[in-house]
């Protein structure tokens, strides 16, 4: 179940289910809100933790983008990309609560505080060994590079929208992307030798 | 030193985000290094694999909707320091609103972005008051200090129906590349992707001057001009479109969502379909890609639409993620 609901959420749904949702809101429908909802809640959720590091800050600021965009509804047909404005809203909501409440943080990547990915007794039950192991590789991998892998796989951000969410350049994102996925994919050739029982 | 490159291709592919040039470079560098080509495998099959967020089984969604979905109704009563927030909120939203979004530069110049959703189009006004239909995987790039005032000036790479608000003395002008275009309140097609070996700009109405190099035409109504930028200057070609049933000219039909195509190479075609479907053609043999189709695609999907095509000429197909096989 957890991860059918990963799987939900952005690049792999298709980009036109978007647009009819943004129509759908303009109209007023609170069903499409909810679904828009859902869908970025956690990814906008994580972005944020990885600004504020404050959990309540976080919700809050999420909770601001969402009030934000029912109640500038108006406005919608002239947002071209909504997901992306989901995010671009998120950062800079995020800087504001930094710059009046944080006092003196910034946003430091390699300072971020990231959720952890590990491991509960539920996705336990449908994934298998390799999986797990894979997931405990990503939690290793250093806060930047994660944040990064994590935007543009799960999160299906371009690595142009990375670059300018999180302020650096396309060639870090290329970079950390590949350091990324040579990393486990090391670790997974090792893990398909050694493991017993995985074919 | 490409062994890393590798990897960083392979992100890059996985994403969907990759140039054409760099699948090509990939797929020379995977040829060449048959362990590289396996290790390939098993990044995909990485990139299929769910990250499992601890954080997601907390309850954090039920929590903030149960904070914000009483706000969606009514004005809330909040402390000052709230209210701040959310007038940050407010403004950090209505720059990120109009008319697309903002690409935040803090030193001047500042560099605006307008770029349409990815597979969609959009429709965007610039602060001048012309209207701009952005169609897929396309972008434009204006200086913000002084546009409408003292300049009108944008850059475009993709395809664009313009239909631009008359200002004395403010000429629009249009980079494509190294083609430019010169506009006094008018509306025309440009299609200038990166990729194409040509700039094509179709005239509805008024009148615009089109230069490269050193040479400029002035265009007429449902006149058509096609730039190559490979030949030199002297090379431009004049054409009349035919308009179809419906009045409408075949460069225009985008805006109303369908990609026309009429006695085109199944190449031509790949090209044109690629940047509709966003995805990649790979052909099984040059003479695959000399059949040739008239048509339009309207809404249907990548497979329908191949369908669509078999039809009229036989080849078969394989879609593979963004991938599309063509073979005899």
């Amino acid at each position: 179940m957890k991860i059918s609901m990963m799987r939900n959420c952005g690049r792999s749904s298709p980009e036109h289910d978007i647009h009819e949702l943004q129509n759908s809101i303009f109209n007023g429908d609170t069903q499409a809100f909810k679904t828009l909802y859902n869908r970025y809640c956690t990814p906008l959720l994580q972005l944020a933790l990885a600004i504020v590091h404050n959990r309540e800050m976080a919700e809050e600021i999420v909770a601001d983008v969402f009030i934000a965009v029912w109640r500038k509804r108006n406005d919608l047909p002239q947002v071209s990309n909504l997901k992306w404005y989901l995010y671009a809203a998120t950062r800079n909501i995020a800087l504001n609560y930094v710059r009046k409440y944080a006092r003196k943080k910034t946003l430091h990547i390699d300072e971020v505080h990231l959720p952890e990915y590990t491991i509960n007794p539920e996705a336990q039950l449908i994934s298998n060994e390799l999986v797990r192991h894979i997931n405990i590789a990503i939690s290793e991998l250093p806060p930047q590079c994660r944040l990064i892998f994590k935007l543009v796989k799960e999160d299906g951000l371009k690595y142009r929208e990375v670059a300018d969410l999180l302020n650096i350049s396309i060639k870090t994102v290329e970079n950390q992307v590949g350091i990324a996925l040579k990393k486990l994919t090391r670790m997974k050739a090792i893990l398909v030798t050694t493991l017993p029982g995985h074919q | 030193m490409s062994k890393d490159r590798i990897w960083i291709l392979l992100g890059k592919q996985l994403s969907g985000d990759i140039a054409a040039a760099e699948q090509a470079e990939l797929e020379a560098l995977l040829k060449e290094d048959p362990e590289a080509a396996a290790s390939g495998e098993l990044a995909a099959s990485i990139w299929q694999t769910p990250l499992q967020d601890v954080n997601a089984a907390d309850g954090h969604q039920e929590r903030i909707w149960e904070t914000l979905s009483p706000q969606l109704q009514q004005r809330r009563h909040t402390p000052i320091v709230r209210r701040l927030v959310t007038a940050a909120a407010a403004a950090a939203v209505l720059a990120a609103t109009w008319a697309g979004w903002i690409l935040l530069r803090p030193t001047a110049p500042v560099l605006q972005q307008l770029s349409s959703a990815p597979g969609g189009k959009s429709k965007v006004a610039l602060p001048d008051g012309s209207i701009v239909w952005l169609n897929r995987n396309t972008r434009l790039y204006y200086e913000k200090n002084g546009f409408g005032k003292q300049h009108r000036e944008i850059t475009l790479n993709g395809e664009a129906f313009f239909d631009i608000a008359r200002s004395e003395g403010v000429p629009f002008i249009i980079h494509a590349g190294e083609v430019n275009i010169r506009v006094l309140g008018t509306a025309f097609n440009v299609k200038a992707y990166a990729g194409d070996s040509a700039v094509f700009t179709t005239l509805v109405r008024g009148k615009i001057a089109v230069s490269f190099q050193e040479k400029t035409v002035v265009m007429r109504p449902e006149e058509k001009l096609t730039v190559p930028l490979s030949g030199q200057a002297g090379a431009f070609e004049q054409a009349h479109p035919q308009k179809d049933s419906s009045g409408q000219l075949p460069e225009t039909s985008w805006l109303n969502n369908k990609l026309a195509f009429d006695n085109n190479s199944f190449g031509e075609l790949a090209a044109m379909m690629s940047q509709w479907y966003g995805v990649t053609f790979h052909f099984e043999s040059a003479a695959l890609q000399q059949l040739r189709f008239s048509g339009i695609i309207d809404t249907e999907s990548i497979d329908e639409a191949l369908k669509m095509l078999q039809l009229s000429r036989p080849f078969r197909y394989r879609i593979s993620g963004e991938a599309v096989y063509i073979s005899n």
